[in-house]
C-alpha cells in the first residue's frame, strides 16, 4: 500500500504546532489563537482530501509527458540529478508562486494560505483545496528535460516540507541565511500586508530567485509585519474560504462589459495592471478572533480530535478506497470542518438558557459571510 | 550533417529571433508567441541535425507552438492593444495553459482535430486582420501561413524539397510578412485595455 508522506507527517506537524504554541505562550508572544489554528488545520485537511482526488490525474499527466517527450535519460541514482532537479523545481516553484499572487484565477486559490492574520506553524497547513489543477503546467518543462517522475515527486515533497518551518514568529533574523534561503524572517515579509510586503519573497527553498528577479524585500524591524490579506477573510469556514474569491471573480466577470473584459477579470492581477500598491495604514489593526467561551472549548477540541483521526486514517487509506468511498469520506471531513468552524464562530453554540447563542462579539467580525 | 529540414528550421528560428528583437517592446505577446515557434524550430535544428535527444522536446514544442503560439500570434496581430499582446504575464499564461492543454488533448489523448481547430481559429483572426489592414505584405503573409496548413495536409515534395522543409520556409516567410510588417502604429499604443 502506498502511504502519503503527508499523512505520516501530519502527527509530526501537530506535535510541532503544540510545541511552538507552548513556547510562544511561555514567551508571552500572541502568535496563536485556537479558532485560527484549528481553522488552518482544517484547511489543511481539505487540501489533502483534494490532493488524494486530483493527485492521480496530475501525476499521470507528468508521467505521460515524461514518457513521450523527455530529452535525456537522467538516472535517479545520480546525486547531481537530484540536486539539479531540486534547483529546477524550486525555480519553477518561484514562478508558480509568483503567478499565484499576480493572476486572479490562481490567487483565488492561493489566497487561502494568506487568509490567516496570525503567523505560526499552523499557517503552513492552511493550504488551498483548489490548487492542484492550476499548477501542473508550470512543471511540464522538467518532464521534457527528463526528470523522472519519482525524482520529481520527491523533490516536490522536499520543497513543500522545507516550507513548513519558515512559518513562525519564534525564529528571528538568521544573518546571511536570510539572503540565500527562504527563512522565517523573509517569509514573514511574504505573508505581510504592509505596503512593502506586497508581492515580495516568492521563493520556496531559495530566496535568490527573488533577488534575481527583483521581488526580494528584507524584514523591517521598525515596521512590524501585519499578516493576512487586505480583502479580509472574517470567517472560520474552510469551505467558504476556498471559494469566496472565485465567487467574487465570477460576479466581476458577469458584470464586465465585454467577453474580453470578462476574461481579463480572471487572468488579470488582483491589484490591476501596473498599478502601484495602494497605501494602507494598519494603526489599530485588530486581528479577527471570535471569542470561544471556555465551557465549549473541550467539546470543540474533542470534535477536532475525532476529525483529525478520521482525516489521517482517510489519507492513509485513500489509495485503497473506491472513488465513491473517497468522495463520501471527503464529504464527511468537509462537513466536520465546517461544523467545527461554525461552532468556533458561535453560530451553532447553545446558550446557557438553551437557545442558540449569537456569534461571539469580535472586534473585527462584521458578519459579511452569508 | 544538416538536412533540408534542419536548415529550414534554422531559417525559421533566425526569423523568429530577429522578429523578437524588433518587436518585443511593441508587443510582448507577439514576442512570446514567436519565442514558442522559435524554440520549436531550434529543437528542430538539433533533431534534424541528428541529435536523438531533441526528438521529444521538438515534438513537445511543436504542439505548444501549434496550439498556443500561432493562435497567440494571430490574436496579437488582430487585437494589438489587447492584454495578451501588451502584458507579458497574460501572454505567458496563454502560452502556458494553451500549450499544456494542446499537449494533453493532442499529444496524450490523440485528439488531433484540436490542433486543426486552433489553427482555424488563428487563420480566421489573421484573415480579419488582413482585411482590416489592407496591406499587401500582410495579406501575402496570411496566405503563406494558410499554405502551411495545405502543405501539412498534402505533404508535397516541391523542387526536391521535403514537405517539412517547405512548411518551415512558408512559416518563416508568413511570420515575417505578418508580424514583421506590423508597424508600431498598427501594433498599437502601450495600452492595457482589453
Amino acid at each position: 500500500m502506498h502511504v502519503s508522506p503527508i499523512a505520516l507527517a501530519f502527527p509530526v506537524f501537530l506535535f510541532a504546532i503544540a510545541v511552538e504554541a507552548l513556547y510562544a505562550h511561555w514567551r508571552g508572544s500572541r502568535s496563536y489563537a485556537l479558532p485560527d489554528a484549528l481553522t488552518s488545520i482544517h484547511f489543511g485537511y481539505l487540501s489533502e482530501v483534494e490532493r488524494t482526488l486530483a493527485r492521480l490525474v496530475v501525476a499521470a499527466i507528468y508521467a505521460a509527458v515524461y514518457q513521450r517527450y523527455h530529452a535525456f535519460e537522467l538516472s535517479a541514482t545520480d546525486w547531481r540529478v537530484w540536486v539539479g532537479a531540486l534547483l529546477a523545481y524550486d525555480f519553477c516553484y518561484y514562478w508558480v508562486h509568483r503567478f499565484g499572487h499576480q493572476v486572479n484565477l490562481v490567487w483565488a486559490s492561493h489566497q487561502v494560505h494568506h487568509s490567516s492574520e496570525y503567523f505560526n506553524l499552523s499557517t503552513a497547513l492552511r493550504q488551498t483545496a483548489t490548487g492542484s489543477l492550476l499548477k501542473w503546467p508550470f512543471y511540464l518543462g522538467l518532464a521534457v528535460i527528463g526528470v523522472p517522475p519519482m525524482v520529481f515527486a520527491t523533490v516536490a515533497l522536499i520543497d513543500l516540507l522545507y516550507q513548513v518551518w519558515v512559518h513562525t514568529e519564534q525564529v528571528g533574523r538568521l544573518g546571511w541565511l536570510d539572503r540565500v534561503f527562504v527563512t522565517p524572517s523573509n517569509h514573514r515579509v511574504h505573508h505581510g500586508q504592509n505596503d512593502y510586503c506586497i508581492d515580495r519573497n516568492y521563493g520556496g527553498i531559495l530566496v535568490v530567485w527573488d533577488r534575481l528577479f527583483g521581488t526580494f524585500a528584507e524584514e523591517r524591524a521598525e515596521e512590524p509585519v501585519v499578516y493576512g490579506v487586505r480583502k479580509r477573510f472574517r470567517s472560520l469556514n474552510p469551505v467558504w474560504g476556498n471559494f469566496i474569491q472565485y465567487r467574487e471573480l465570477f460576479q466581476a466577470s458577469r458584470a464586465a462589459p465585454s467577453w474580453r473584459a470578462a476574461l481579463a477579470v480572471w487572468f488579470g492581477p488582483p491589484q490591476g495592471w501596473n498599478e502601484p500598491v495602494p497605501h494602507e495604514d494598519f494603526t489599530g489593526f485588530q486581528r479577527y478572533q471570535p471569542e470561544v467561551p471556555r465551557r465549549v472549548r473541550p467539546m470543540i477540541l474533542l470534535q477536532a480530535g475525532v476529525l483529525m483521526a478520521a482525516t489521517v486514517y482517510y489519507i492513509l487509506m485513500a489509495e485503497s478506497l473506491s472513488w465513491t468511498g473517497r468522495l463520501l469520506a471527503g464529504g464527511f471531513i468537509l462537513l466536520g470542518s465546517v461544523a467545527i468552524g461554525a461552532q468556533l464562530e458561535g453560530r451553532w453554540r447553545p446558550s446557557a438558557a438553551g437557545s442558540p447563542a449569537k456569534s461571539t462579539p469580535s472586534p473585527t467580525a462584521n458578519g459579511e459571510k452569508p | 550533417m544538416m538536412t533540408p529540414e534542419g536548415a529550414t528550421d534554422l531559417v525559421l528560428a533566425a526569423v523568429c529571433a530577429a522578429l523578437i528583437w524588433r518587436k518585443a517592446k511593441q508587443s510582448p505577446g507577439l514576442a512570446a508567441a514567436l519565442a514558442a515557434v522559435g524554440l520549436a524550430a531550434l529543437f528542430g535544428v538539433a533533431r534534424f541535425g541528428g541529435a536523438p535527444w531533441a526528438v521529444g522536446p521538438h515534438q513537445f514544442m511543436v504542439l505548444v507552438a501549434t496550439n498556443a503560439g500561432i493562435p497567440l500570434l494571430a490574436w496579437c496581430l488582430r487585437w494589438p492593444g489587447s492584454l495578451p499582446s501588451q502584458q507579458p504575464r497574460a501572454a505567458c499564461l496563454a502560452l502556458l495553459f494553451g500549450g499544456a492543454g494542446g499537449v494533453i488533448i493532442v499529444g496524450l489523448l490523440g485528439f488531433k482535430l484540436w490542433s486543426l481547430l486552433c489553427l482555424l481559429f488563428a487563420v480566421s483572426l489573421l484573415v480579419t486582420a488582413a482585411w482590416q489592414r489592407r496591406q499587401p505584405a500582410f495579406a501575402l503573409g496570411t496566405l503563406l501561413l494558410i499554405a502551411t496548413g495545405v502543405v501539412q495536409a498534402t505533404q508535397p515534395v516541391v523542387a526536391g524539397l521535403p514537405a517539412i522543409a517547405l512548411l518551415h520556409l512558408l512559416l518563416a516567410a508568413g511570420v515575417e510578412l505578418t508580424a514583421g510588417t506590423a508597424t508600431p502604429a498598427s501594433i498599437g499604443p502601450n495600452s492595457a485595455a482589453a
